[in-house]
C-alpha cells in the first residue's frame, strides 16, 4: 500500500522509495523489507520496472497496480467514514458523493 | 564504496541465486545509497538475513503460498514425499532392533506381534512402490527438463547428493567386510569404538537421504507437471500417508505386544534398553515416525483442498 501510494505520484527507484515513504508516512522501510515488497508486487503484476539504470531501477505501477491502489483507498475512505461518523466526527465526513469523489 | 559492495554481496548470500541475479544489483545499490560508506546497523543486516532465508522458503516448491492451486497440489505432495525418509529411516532403526525377534519369543505370545511385523513390512513395500510410481508419473516432465539443457540448475544439489551416495556404499561395504571378520561375540559385544562408527554411518545415512531430498524438491520445483500429472501425483501421495499410518501402526502394535507378552525380548535387545518394554531405538522410531507422519498429514490436508480446483 506505502509503495502503490508512492508510485503514484510517478516512477522511482528504492532509495527514492523508502524516502518518500519516510516523508509522507513517517515509516522508516528498511533496505531488506522493501525489497521483499517490491519482489510480490512485481510478481503480482501490481508494478512494474522500467528501463534505466540496472543499478537505480525505477518502478512504476501498472493498470492493474492503480486499480488495486485506488480499491484499497475506496476501501479505507468508507471505513474511515463510518468511524467518522460513530464518533460524530462531522468534519471529516465526505459529504459528496463516494463514486463521484473516489473514483480512479 | 567497495566496502560497502563487498558487505552487500556477503549479505545477498541469504537471498536465492534467482533472487540476486534480478534484485542484487539494486539492493547493492540502495545499501550504498542509504548507509554511504558507513557500516549497515546491525539490526538491518539481521533484517536481510530474515528477508533473505524467507525468499528462499517462499521460492521453495515446498511452500505453497495461498493461490494457485497447482502450485498447492505439488507442494503438498512434495511435503508428503519429504516425509518418506523419517520412515525409511526409522524402519531401517526397527528392523534392525527386531532382527530375530520370534525366536526369542515363546510360541504362544508371537500371533500378534508376527501380524503387526508382516504390516509393517507390507506398509514399507506399499510405500516404497508407490514413492518408485510417483517418480515414473514425473519422468517424462524431467525428461523434457533435461532436453530443454537445465540440467546445471541441478547439478550442485545432484552433486552433493551423489557424493554423499558413494561415501554411505563405502562404509556400508567396510561395515560388513568388518562385521564378517568379526567372531559373533566380538561383533555383539559394545564398546565405544563400535558406538561412534556406528553413529557416523547412520549420520552419513542421514545426510544422504537429505541431500536426495533437497535435490528431489529442486527438481520437483522447475518441472512442467501437467495438472493431470499432479492429480495422480496428489493421489499417489495420499497413499503414501496411508502406507506410513500401516507402518506406524504396525510398529507400536508389535512393540506393545511384545511389552506386554515378552518384555525380555526388549530389555534383552543389544541395541538396549531403558527399564521393561522401553527400548530407546523404539522411542527414536516411534517418534520419527509420528513426526513424518504429522508433517505428510499436512501435505495430505493441502493436496486434498487443492485437487478440486486442478484443471487436467
Amino acid at each position: 500500500m506505502l509503495i502503490l501510494t508512492s508510485l503514484a505520484a510517478g516512477p522511482k527507484h528504492g532509495y527514492a522509495l523508502a524516502r518518500d515513504i519516510g516523508e509522507f508516512a513517517g515509516v522508516t522501510l528498511g533496505p531488506g523489507t522493501l525489497y521483499g515488497a517490491i519482489t510480490r508486487l512485481e510478481e503480482r503484476g501490481l508494478i512494474e520496472a522500467t528501463a534505466g539504470d540496472d543499478r537505480r531501477r525505477p518502478y512504476r505501477l501498472t493498470a492493474a497496480g492503480r486499480a488495486a491502489l485506488a480499491g484499497t483507498v475506496r476501501d479505507m475512505r468508507a471505513l474511515a467514514d463510518v468511524g467518522a461518523r460513530r464518533l460524530g466526527l462531522r468534519a471529516l465526513l465526505t459529504g459528496a458523493p463516494r463514486g463521484a469523489a473516489w473514483a480512479p | 564504496m567497495g566496502a560497502v559492495r563487498g558487505r552487500a554481496d556477503r549479505l545477498l548470500r541469504w537471498y536465492p541465486a534467482t533472487w540476486r541475479s534480478r534484485y542484487g544489483e539494486e539492493l547493492t545499490a540502495l545499501l550504498e545509497d542509504t548507509y554511504g560508506d558507513g557500516r549497515v546497523p546491525v539490526g538491518q543486516r539481521l533484517s536481510l538475513a530474515g528477508r533473505g532465508l524467507h525468499e528462499r522458503a517462499r521460492r521453495s516448491a515446498l511452500i505453497a503460498g495461498d493461490g494457485d492451486p497447482a502450485r498447492r497440489a505439488r507442494s503438498g505432495s512434495l511435503v508428503v514425499l519429504c516425509s518418506w525418509p523419517a520412515f525409511v529411516i526409522a524402519g531401517g532403526a526397527f528392523a534392525k532392533y527386531a532382527e530375530h525377534w520370534d525366536a526369542a519369543t515363546p510360541p504362544s505370545a508371537r500371533w500378534l506381534p508376527a501380524a503387526a511385523y508382516d504390516v509393517v513390512v507390507a506398509g514399507a513395500v506399499a510405500g516404497a512402490t508407490v514413492v518408485a510410481l510417483g517418480a515414473l508419473v514425473a519422468l517424462p516432465a524431467f525428461v523434457s527438463f533435461l532436453r530443454a539443457g537445465r540440467w546445471r540448475e541441478l547439478r550442485a544439489a545432484v552433486a552433493v547428493a551423489v557424493a554423499l551416495t558413494a561415501l554411505s556404499v563405502t562404509a556400508t561395504v567396510g561395515a560388513v567386510l568388518w562385521a564378517h571378520g568379526q567372531s559373533t561375540v566380538q561383533r555383539n559385544t559394545t564398546s565405544v569404538l563400535g558406538l561412534g562408527l556406528g553413529g557416523a554411518f547412520a549420520l552419513c545415512l542421514v545426510a544422504t537421504l537429505a541431500a536426495w531430498c533437497t535435490a528431489v524438491v529442486a527438481a520437483v520445483g522447475r518441472l512442467e507437471l501437467s495438472g493431470r500429472s499432479l492429480q495422480v501425483e496428489g493421489a499417489l501421495a495420499v497413499a503414501l500417508l496411508g502406507a506410513m499410518a500401516a507402518v506406524t501402526a504396525g510398529t507400536v502394535t508389535w512393540w506393545a505386544a511384545l511389552a506386554t507378552s515378552a518384555p525380555r525380548v526388549l530389555s534383552d535387545n543389544l541395541l538396549g534398553s531403558w527399564g521393561p518394554g522401553l527400548a530407546p531405538v523404539l522411542v527414536g522410531a516411534g517418534l520419527l515416525m509420528t513426526a513424518g507422519l504429522s508433517a505428510a498429514t499436512v501435505g495430505v490436508v493441502r493436496v486434498v483442498r487443492a485437487l478440486p480446483s486442478l484443471t487436467p
